[in-house]
């Protein structure tokens, strides 16, 4: 039983990483740049709002550049795993009426696309942290520790809003707007501290704001995160895993009656 | 020797809700909660408690008209649907083809898919890169194995499919319909595979329209009519009884009815033992039709045979008038309303002529067939059964002009609606 128990968790990650590498590979046929693009996409985002605030709005932010870019990276696994996962069931109902697949390795899947992609923009982050601040930052090296249980808490989201998609189409059409406010919610082109302080427990509730200011502790400002932020992230993933697990084990009997 | 069934169905249903509520918005599901109307008013059932039992290295096909829940149940038995009501269980590794080409993304190449198709299956790294030359033999893509899907002409792309679904070593196959499809040298090429799959002791369930292909594949059919399994049995029983079924214009004609009447006639033709010596009955011919005879329309039936030798005890003649299958109007024998002379001679060796005249004042206008059977004395064993022998049209002289043959058309079409 456990031999086999060991068997299906092989073969759904085996599935998993097939889907993204069939994402990653179908993205980008065709394309000059392919792989590319995953690296100047942010880059490129990352100019229009480091020139608008360093130059128009005028933050006081030492490297702003370097500012914004961590945070648009750690901010794009997030968004761009919950819009994949939440269309990633629906989207893959033709696979899904004819094969025995797990449903769940969708959503996962599109969170492992999202996460090489922010590996791919790690180069540009890399080039241009040699460039503004002379040196690459040494806590790099802790990156999986973190992204490892951001990738599980992006997965729940993505699991859940995938599964209850397919019963309501209407979620993908939710997510844009919530995914607006998030971001804005988020301190990602702005610094935590120009947050007045009555609004500063927001921060407490949003996970994102806690995955976004560990990864830039880690890469922008260069140490180590407080035990706190930690264990907040940790526990943010296992409950949105546990609550991803059960909206799907309550739904997914549906799924074929839907797609 | 294995035991448990390869697949195991157990009071399997499945209902699929009306398309119009397939999926609902919130809002639409907000306003039924609040109106308090059930959202699963509507409902198509496309199986009822389907009980099935199939041992490994059975090769057995799922027949029956379009919307019958042929497709549903291969679906059930591929886990890719999950019945409301009952249980399923299969053992062993599932390849359903259930449409060539599951899993294909169009931009990729042909290798590519091979990985991402398998995979998806269920196969391993070794066993796709161990078989991955024989699939490009299989699918004769040479070249293009290395150019996208996209580009492939469909019997490439079907090749291509097919290949990587049976190649997977399957222990359970599941055939969708697509035998249907490309030319007669592919067709030919998947039943020659699919041949081999199960000489080598692995399950098969085919779902076709082809009874060149099901008979001569399958040891076993499963009739499906309606969701509901009517016939479980030789895949000739079960076209017969599809042919009739759907012959029938009768629609208040209750299928299980024809079931029973298809069974009846297959168990008289099969069980007729060695030790009847059917050859010494020859040269049966039957004719007749209605008869006018002093005012009344009669049916006579006129049956000619030889006995070639003669026999212990008398040979039964009996015949019977129907109309489509489940329907007997009337049927007799020899053994009830000949005299004991007549029967006697019926053990003679010679040539023997049976005539019954039937009075058809009993009979309904409309048309009719009848069946011709010589059997031994107690009617247990049979030397001969020849159905559909005659047809003929009734149609009584008051009914002409009355216009009642129409009428009587209308009444029961009208009836059977209700």
């Amino acid at each position: 039983m456990a031999k086999s128990r060991q068997q299906a968790i092989s073969l759904w990650f085996g599935l998993v990483t097939l889907l993204v590498k069939k994402e990653l590979k179908v993205r980008y046929k065709g394309s000059v740049f392919g792989y590319m693009w995953s690296m100047m996409n942010p880059l490129l985002y990352m100019s229009v709002l480091a020139f608008v605030f360093s130059h128009v709005m005028r933050f006081k932010t030492e490297n702003y550049t370097l500012f914004i870019l961590t945070g648009i990276l750690a901010w794009n696994i997030f968004t761009q795993g919950v819009v994949l996962g939440t269309g990633s069931i629906v989207n893959n109902a033709s696979l899904l009426r004819k094969l025995r697949v797990p449903a769940t390795v969708f959503p996962a899947a599109a969170v492992g696309s999202c996460l090489v992609n922010f590996l791919l923009a790690m180069i540009p982050f890399v080039i241009i942290s040699l460039v503004v601040v002379g040196s690459v930052p040494l806590f790099v090296i802790l990156m999986p520790l973190v992204l490892l249980p951001y990738v599980v808490f992006v997965f729940g989201i993505g699991l859940t809003l995938g599964s209850l998609n397919v019963l309501y189409r209407d979620i993908a059409h939710m997510i844009e707007p919530l995914l607006n406010m998030v971001f804005y919610a988020t301190p990602i082109i702005y610094p935590p501290e120009t947050i007045p302080e009555r609004f500063r427990w927001l921060l407490n509730v949003n996970p994102v704001a806690t995955y976004v200011s560990v990864i830039r502790t880690l890469l922008y400002d260069r140490q180590l995160p407080d035990i706190s932020s930690v264990l907040m992230m940790v526990v943010f993933a296992l409950v949105s895993l546990g609550c991803g697990l059960y909206v799907y084990s309550r739904t997914r009997d549906k799924f074929i009656y839907r797609l | 020797m294995n035991s448990k069934p390869a697949i195991f169905c157990e009071q399997v249903s499945v209902e699929y809700t009306s398309p119009t509520y397939a999926s609902m918005s919130i809002k639409e599901s907000l306003i039924r909660s609040i109106r308090g109307t059930k959202s699963e008013s509507r409902f198509f059932r496309a199986l009822k408690d389907v009980n099935l039992s199939i041992q490994p290295g059975e090769t057995l096909a799922f027949i029956g008209p379009n919307g019958c829940g042929k497709s549903t149940l291969l679906k059930v038995i591929a886990g890719v649907i999950t019945p409301q009501y009952g249980r399923v269980t299969t053992e062993g590794i599932i390849a359903p083809l259930i449409e060539l080409g599951a899993g294909f993304d169009q931009e990729l190449t042909g290798v590519e898919n091979i990985w991402l198709s398998c995979r998806l299956m269920g196969a391993s790294k070794e066993l796709i890169k161990n078989r991955l030359a024989e699939i490009v033999d299989f699918a004769e893509l040479g070249e293009f194995i290395h150019a996208p899907v996209k580009t492939y002409s469909s019997g490439m792309y079907m090749r291509l499919a097919f290949a990587c679904s049976t190649i997977i070593s399957p222990e359970i196959l599941l055939v969708d319909e697509i035998l249907a499809v490309g030319d007669a040298k592919f067709q030919r090429k998947c039943i020659e595979r699919i041949q081999a799959i199960r000489a080598s002791g692995n399950t098969i369930v085919i779902v076709s329209h082809d009874r060149g292909i099901i008979e001569g594949l399958c040891s076993r059919a499963i009739f499906l009519w309606h969701g509901q399994m009517l016939f479980d049995g030789n895949p000739r029983t079960a076209f017969e009884i599809y042919d009739e079924l759907s012959k029938s214009t009768h629609l208040h004609d209750n299928p299980q009815h024809v079931v029973d009447e298809c069974l009846r006639r297959d168990k008289m033709i099969n069980s007729s033992p060695k030790a009847l010596d059917a050859s010494v009955i020859s040269g049966l011919e039957v004719t007749g039709g209605p008869v006018s005879k002093s005012g009344r329309t009669a049916i006579e039936i006129n049956c000619s045979f030889d006995i070639l030798r003669d026999l212990s005890e008398p040979v039964v003649a009996g015949f019977q008038i129907r109309k489509g299958i489940a329907a007997r109007a009337f049927g007799t024998n020899s053994k009830v309303c000949a005299t004991a002379e007549s029967l006697e001679a019926l053990r003679k060796k010679g040539r023997k002529s049976v005539k019954w005249t039937y009075d058809a004042g009993d009979l309904a206008s409309g048309s009719y067939v009848v069946d011709v059977c010589l059997s031994n004395s107690d009617i247990t064993q049979i030397y001969q059964f020849d159905s559909n022998v005659l047809q003929f049209n009734l149609m009584h002289a008051a009914d002409l002009l009355n216009h009642d043959g129409n009428l009587v058309e209308l009444v029961c079409k009208e009836f059977s609606a209700l």
